[in-house]
């Protein structure tokens, strides 16, 4: 397939958008609210006792200081010291590799139209299935969870790079190196187990959930659900000048509306970035630059990371990945799937290239901390991470990125900043707690 | 000789039409009087094996199959020769915690025998006939041990009246510093006379998952190939080849790379027709297919070749796979050595596909394998474990057992109506080495191709035959047999029709003896 010659389009400066405008966020976009469990939930979440070695936190790699992200293309999880930019490998927990994708930000994960989980929707609601939903557990998967946020934030433990640590660290990655996820002996009753043994947690499990006070033990899906709903409540992120605009309430200023007529109209944004949340929840090849040791097991021998297609094995969607949100998105860099562009303005160009710029690619564009590592962040064999199928997969697929002019770029980006909420940019609604239950550090 | 290879082009045309062959097979699980499940928790994850062999002289194969958790079974055949597979429960003492086991003559007294792997002592028992077992007599002088023992292979060395005997551990569950990294030592057993001696350590053990010895190397001397799992030995652990006399490892002084793998099962099988064994080895994303170069060099296929088989090619599950028993034979009688894989998740790894089906790999006139495991039916996506390729009713038609892990054994019967011609044969020696282990049988085809089996105790995923070799014929009507006997004595070339069951052993001066079986 050959895509259309790009044009210049024609400023076009008055009249309204081509495709409509979501609704506004409203209350009904989101879940209830139980201020309990939101502060139980808030605890969970800046605690490291979920982490195997008791040295992370959701919070290491989701920080409000950093857009509910971390500040880097790609992080560090187990074997990381520092916060954000400043995080750095341990030299005493020296970390395997780093962390293949971007941290994806927090913004609204909670609202009930956010569907799809991770870049890959290795985590998604899917009417086809018969429990409603995929998870990488498949029929494995407990059940007890209230949300598919919720069922996402069972997995990052469970990672070695991210939460776990490794195989010989402690009695969490053991399980879970051995393959022993659910039940009694599995990890995450044993992550349970921990929590359940901290007084405060105990007790506040019991307020919240008043089958755990009638003697229930404490089950991970009620620290995923507590965790989901503070969540969906301290990063509900809808008080931006666009959701404003949305409501009625203010004009954009003149380059913000000129963007969005761009937006919604002949940069074709919207195609994807649809509805409120800016996403159609749907995977896209888009030439999107990789970095890192892609998504690859310690069996495999390559660096690719081809996105859905690993979760679905469906050629056709090799280095697709889920449209992100682009609530905040003035707070959430790097961008891209592998974080490769720190520069918004710049990861667009390249956006609308379709990866295909006229000059190489080049590291400095992207925020690493300095590893030393057996892998190679930008191998020049492409092989390993398989330029020309990333390519491929982009000339193919099924959408449009015309050509934009510097001052198109512009106005682009000043309706992007009106996206920026300013209660985000303040850190969310509840901010940093003093303490946690477990007593360990809380990353400020 | 130099006539006929002028003519070698047409044959090779004439087999590429019966390739056409449509393999076809139909889910005969129920034909086993229980449904039988390998179960248990972390200490069976591993292994589920099946030993497959004739234990009451009717020349049908019976089945003993590994229960984990759950108690072993022995179903009996008793299939109609030609009809549909059939079976009965056979009568055996009680066993739980076996991962597999391996029918080996020990005492060559003709009865076989069954060595019986567990997490847990293992057992050597007897073959009295009719299905019966005893314990072997105590002045065989055998030790069980008590290792969590996942792989087994045995070879009748030179002047030795008995068999050697190699047991393959997994990781030490006793070590509190355990699993990772604690792999256990395993074991040869030589014999002294007509009983064993004490067990030789092999160390370092790597968490053997399948060991074979074969004469990969055609020099009458064969080796101990062991394919062990990184899962549980993590960093300092290797692929191993040993040496049996004198026993030393093969080293990068040897010309033996360093090869980490997930390793789970080793088929082999001569499919380049120089008379070498190519050797399949079974991980966790790619399968390994390793082509056998002569003086003890081996090769990756080409990854094209079709049997890396990644990543399931059915469902909705893009993750790698995770293989465990391999074996070669011919399903569809072309003379082209075909491949089965058993694949499932090991448990609950995340890592890996969780619906991860079977392959049947079918080896094409071009020398690649094509993927007929959905057609088939045959490529489901339960947890398997052992397996076997084995003519069941008697028909000239392989069938497939497959042992799963948390889900029913299954058994598909082979129904290709337009498979080709075929040869089974199985080596009968007196005296020692009853079933000639070490043994290669040669079937020369018209068209001057050679098909080569090696006799062999051991491999694949704690899953093994002792029976008749297979052999698809295409479209010849008629072909000649060589056997290279243990200690290297060659037969002479021996003609003999197609689609013949025969019993062949050795004769005066070079001959065959054959007994049709029918």
């Amino acid at each position: 397939m050959i895509r259309p010659l790009a044009v210049a389009l024609a400023l076009c400066a008055t009249g309204p958008a081509a495709e409509p405008l979501p609704a506004p966020l409203t209350d009904a976009d989101f879940p209830p609210v139980d201020m309990a469990e939101v502060e139980l939930g808030r605890l969970l979440f800046w605690d490291a006792e979920l982490s195997g070695n008791r040295n992370i936190s959701c919070a290491s790699c989701h920080h409000p200081r950093f857009g509910t992200s971390d500040g880097l293309s790609l992080g560090i999880g187990e074997g990381g010291i520092g916060l954000g930019p400043d995080r750095r490998p341990d030299p005493d927990n020296y970390p395997e590799q780093r962390i293949p994708r971007n941290a994806p930000a927090l913004w609204n994960v909670g609202a009930l139209g956010f569907t799809v989980m991770f870049a890959d929707g290795r985590i998604e609601a899917d009417p086809g299935r018969s429990t409603g939903f995929r998870t990488p557990l498949e029929d494995e998967m407990v059940t007890g969870f209230d949300s598919i946020l919720s069922a996402q934030t069972m997995f990052p433990v469970l990672s070695q790079d991210e939460m776990a640590g490794h195989y010989a660290e402690n009695e969490i990655s053991r399980l879970i190196r051995s393959g022993r996820i659910t039940g009694p002996d599995g990890a995450w009753s044993a992550i349970s187990a921990r929590i359940a043994a901290i007084p405060e947690y105990e007790q506040m499990f019991k307020d919240v959930y008043p089958d755990i006070d009638a003697g229930r033990h404490i089950a991970f899906t009620d620290i995923s659900n507590a965790i989901a709903a503070y969540m969906a409540f301290d990063f509900r992120s809808d008080t931006s000048p666009f959701d404003a605009y949305l409501r009625g309430d203010v004009q954009l200023d003149p380059d913000a509306m000129e963007g969005l007529r761009l937006f919604y109209g002949d940069a074709g944004c919207s195609t994807c970035h649809s509805g409120p949340l800016l996403t159609d929840m749907q995977f896209h090849a888009m030439g999107d630059q990789q970095i890192g040791p892609g998504k690859a097991e310690r069996f495999e021998s390559h660096q690719r990371d081809t996105g859905r297609q690993r979760v679905t094995g469906r050629p056709e969607d090799a280095y697709a990945f889920r449209t992100p949100s682009l609530r905040n998105v003035t707070l959430t860099a790097p961008y891209g799937h592998a974080g490769a562009y720190s520069d918004l303005r710049r990861y667009l160009v390249a956006h609308m290239s379709r990866g295909e710029l006229p000059e190489p690619y080049d590291l400095g564009e992207a925020i690493l901390p300095d590893m030393e590592l057996t892998d190679e962040d930008w191998p020049m064999d492409g092989s390993l991470s398989d330029r020309a199928g990333i390519a491929d997969a982009s000339r193919t697929a099924p959408i449009d990125t015309p050509a934009l002019q510097d001052a198109e770029i512009n106005s682009i980006l000043a309706f992007l900043q009106a996206l920026e909420d300013p209660q985000a940019a303040n850190g969310g609604r509840m901010g940093i707690p003093e303490t946690v239950p477990s007593g360990l550090v809380v990353e400020r | 000789m130099a006539a006929s290879r002028a003519v070698l082009a047409l044959p090779v045309c004439l087999l590429a039409g019966t390739a056409a062959a449509e393999v076809a097979f139909s889910d005969r699980s129920d034909a086993l009087p229980v449904a039988h499940v390998y179960s248990g928790g972390w200490t069976h994850f591993v292994g589920g094996g099946v030993a497959i062999f004739d234990c009451n002289d009717d020349r049908l194969p019976d089945l003993f199959v590994a229960g984990g958790e759950s108690r072993a079974e022995l179903f009996v055949n008793a299939s109609e020769p030609g009809g549909d597979i059939a079976f009965g429960l056979g009568e055996m003492a009680e066993v739980t915690a076996v991962t597999g086991a391996y029918p080996v003559d020990v005492d060559s007294d003709g009865q076989l025998d069954l060595v019986v792997l567990r997490n847990g002592p293992n057992l050597l028992w007897r073959g009295v006939g009719d299905c019966g077992f005893e314990p072997a007599p105590s002045d065989w002088r055998f030790d069980g041990g008590d290792e969590w023992t996942t792989s087994f292979t045995a070879a009748f060395e030179q002047g030795n009246a008995w068999p050697t005997l190699v047991f393959g551990n997994y990781v030490d569950q006793r070590d509190p510093d355990g699993p990772f990294g604690t792999c256990d030592t395993n074991y040869i057993f030589r014999p002294v006379g007509r009983s064993f001696g004490s067990p030789i350590p092999l160390e370092p053990g790597f968490c053997a998952l399948s060991m074979l010895i074969s004469d990969w190397k055609r020099t009458g001397a064969p080796d101990l190939r062991i394919s062990n799992d990184r899962q549980y030995y993590v960093r300092n652990g290797r692929e191993q080849m040993w040496r049996l006399d004198p026993l030393s490892e093969y080293g990068a002084e040897d010309g033996w790379p360093e090869m980490k793998l997930w390793g789970m099962g080793i088929a082999s099988r001569d499919l380049t027709g120089d008379g070498l064994p190519e050797v399949m080895l079974t991980s966790m994303g790619d399968q390994p297919l390793q082509l056998n170069r002569g003086g003890g060099v081996m090769e990756n296929a080409p990854f094209d070749i079709g049997t890396y088989a990644t990543t399931p090619y059915v469902g909705d599950d893009g993750r790698p796979s995770t293989g465990w028993h391999a074996e070669f034979d011919d399903l569809n009688n072309d003379g082209l050595v075909d491949l089965f894989i058993a694949k499932g998740n090991v448990d609950q790894m995340p890592s890996n596909a969780i619906h991860d089906p079977n392959n049947l790999l079918i080896q094409q006139p071009d020398r690649t394998f094509v993927e007929l495991g959905a057609v088939t039916g045959v490529g489901t996506t339960e947890r398997a474990r052992g397996a076997g390729l084995v003519d069941l009713n008697l028909d000239g038609k392989l069938d497939i057992v497959v042992v799963n892990r948390r889900a029913p054994m299954e058994v598909w019967q082979n129904t290709t109506s337009d498979a080709g011609n075929w040869l089974s044969i199985e080596l009968a020696s007196s005296g020692v080495n009853t079933r000639s282990l070490g043994a290669f049988a040669e079937v020369r085809l018209p068209d001057d191709r050679v098909l080569t089996q090696e006799v062999t105790a051991g491999g694949g995923h704690v899953s093994g035959a002792a029976g008749p070799m297979h052999f698809g014929l295409g479209i010849a009507e008629s072909v000649e047999v060589r056997v290279i006997w243990p200690g290297g004595e060659t037969s002479d070339w021996t003609p003999v029709a197609a689609n013949l069951r025969l019993e062949v052993s050795p004769g005066p001066e070079r001959a065959l003896i054959l007994e049709d079986l029918q």
